[in-house]
């Protein structure tokens, strides 16, 4: 056997697994979102996406996904962004602060869940969960934006400032520009992390039931889960990836209009 | 001048407070870990500051019920240890392979495949866990420690990231080295780990710690308490007291603090998650 085919089994191990716990269950759920019920196979069309899509629930869930997805990532992309740019440009001492800012990343948030739920026990609204999602999700954004402002060149930035540029006009004109395709893919990547937020939303209200601003799609899957309903089950994954392609339809789209504008 | 320097100073002021906010709730979980019972319900009866902030008497009342009193806790512990050190190892040897496929054949389709791959990386859990469910069920592997491990260990993260970090690799180094020996388990061994152990070890404290945080995989996959994790006991304040569970929570971070504090610096560097994109 060559090298090269032996290079292309490589991938057979990980390929199968995809395959068999992701891919071809994936293509039963689409199955399965067209049927009646289990028992009753009747192809029915799309009627299931009709009743999940006019459930008040699903409304709610889907409701409180887009309100952090145009609240919460805009702001914590700008946060993060304004992080990066003090953390480059500052002293090596204040730099080593990253350490804080990145650790909650990697630390699981059922550890600390505990001290929110005391923290906020008396507050009555979405705060704890949107603190929870810039508290975990800063991190991954630092990293990647000054990654990217890390290679801006620094004559570049020492002819602007020798053009008696300020430095607000510095960085409006110049470092997002030049680190644009950056700041996309951190705007993707939280939308796509607003996503997984239930767990820590989960972890807060336990198996209680959630208060509605804290109602996310996740317990709308999870109650179906427990009542085993595969119809509207398979019809909430399907919609949940559908949003998602949108959305990085619509990145790579913006990406590619950037990157042919240069 | 001076102006600037008060700017500097103010700036500088800030960081170092937002830092201090973010540290907070780990040190915070610690500190309410080592109170006495009374002190941590007076504060959930009511949240103030004078309540907070109060003195209390330093105990270690929690940890003695958490570690005597509360058998459970041991099998929990030791199915999570065991749990992710399983999906740790498989999961990147799996990745590795993958991402060297990825990285060094060539054949047609590769990119849609990759692709996919990106893709379901995106993809949040409320759209993975059925699939995960359907093909565990059809497989009779439902209520078993491998209805956990299995779907974690092909998740598609450390193929893209390590593939990613290929990427930069030279492959004259491999050219060359198939010069010396056939084998490409050797090459892979003896040439191209060593030229990407910074990513390995970043993609394996990742890994480790979102094996270690899974929440909604024993709470939906496994039915028999026996199979669970650590993590199902931090949603369930109502049947454990809450000063077992802040005992818990520390001895639940102690693994990923320790990880985290000798890997931090590979974490960044090795992620290089910034690079990830499907042109290429």
């Amino acid at each position: 056997m060559s090298f090269h085919t032996k290079s292309k089994l490589c991938l057979l191990p990980s390929l199968g697994g995809i395959l068999v716990f992701y891919l071809i269950p994936y293509i039963r759920v689409i199955c399965y979102s067209l049927i009646k019920s289990q028992f009753k196979k009747n192809f029915v069309g799309l009627k299931n996406y009709k009743d999940v899509l006019s459930n008040e629930y699903f409304q709610l869930a889907l409701k409180n996904t887009l309100l952090l997805i145009l609240v919460a990532v805009p702001l914590i992309v700008v946060f993060a962004l304004i992080l990066s740019i003090i953390l480059v440009t500052r002293t090596k001492w204040l730099h080593k602060t990253r350490f804080a800012f990145v650790m909650p990343m990697v630390l699981p948030a059922a550890g600390v869940i505990t001290i929110w739920k005391m923290i906020f026990s008396s507050f009555d609204s979405a705060l704890p969960i949107y603190t929870l999602f810039f508290w975990k999700n800063t991190g991954i954004l630092i990293i990647i934006l000054t990654a990217a402002l890390s290679t801006i060149e620094k004559e570049v930035m020492e002819a602007a400032q020798l053009d008696g540029v300020n430095n607000f006009q510095k960085h409006r004109y110049l470092t997002i520009p030049l680190i644009f395709p950056s700041i996309l893919f951190s705007l993707l990547l939280s939308i796509v992390n607003s996503f997984k937020i239930f767990r820590e939303s989960y972890l807060y209200y336990g198996n209680n039931y959630p208060p509605d601003h804290s109602y996310t799609l996740q317990y709308y899957m999870n109650n179906h889960f427990l009542k085993l309903n595969y119809q509207k089950l398979s019809v909430g994954a399907i919609l949940t990836s559908f949003i998602i392609l949108i959305i990085i339809g619509l990145g790579l789209l913006i990406q590619r209009r950037f990157s042919s504008d240069d | 001048m001076i102006n600037k320097k008060i700017k500097y100073f103010i700036i500088t002021a800030c960081i170092i407070l937002l830092a201090i906010i973010f540290i907070l709730p780990v040190f915070l979980t610690i500190m309410a870990s080592f109170v006495d019972e009374e002190k941590i319900n007076l504060i959930l009866g009511s949240n103030t500051w004078e309540n907070m902030i109060s003195p209390a008497k330093l105990s270690l009342s929690s940890y003695d019920q958490l570690l005597f009193d509360f058998f459970p806790f041991y099998r929990l512990f030791w199915n999570s240890i065991i749990y992710s050190t399983l999906i740790t190892f498989f999961a990147l040897l799996v990745g590795f392979l993958a991402g060297f496929s990825f990285y060094y054949s060539k054949y047609r389709g590769k990119k849609v495949i990759y692709i996919i791959y990106i893709l379901l990386m995106m993809m949040p859990l409320q759209v993975t866990i059925l699939p995960n469910y359907i093909g565990l069920r059809e497989m009779n592997l439902l209520n078993t420690p491998y209805a956990i491990i299995l779907p974690l260990v092909f998740s598609p993260f450390g193929v893209v990231i390590l593939r990613q970090y290929m990427s930069g690799l030279d492959v004259d180094i491999i050219e060359a080295a198939r010069l010396e020996t056939s084998s490409i388990i050797r090459i892979l061994i003896k040439v191209v780990a060593p030229q990407i152990k910074v990513c390995i070890s970043a993609v394996t404290l990742f890994i480790f710690v979102d094996s270690w945080s899974i929440v909604e995989q024993p709470l939906l996959l496994v039915k028999d308490q026996k199979l669970k994790t650590m993590t199902t006991l931090f949603s369930n304040t109502i049947d454990v007291g809450m000063d077992i569970i802040l005992a818990a929570s520390v001895i639940y971070l102690i693994p990923v603090l320790i990880l985290y504090c000798n890997f931090s610096q590979h974490l960044e560097e090795g992620l290089a998650l910034g690079r990830v994109s499907i042109h290429d």
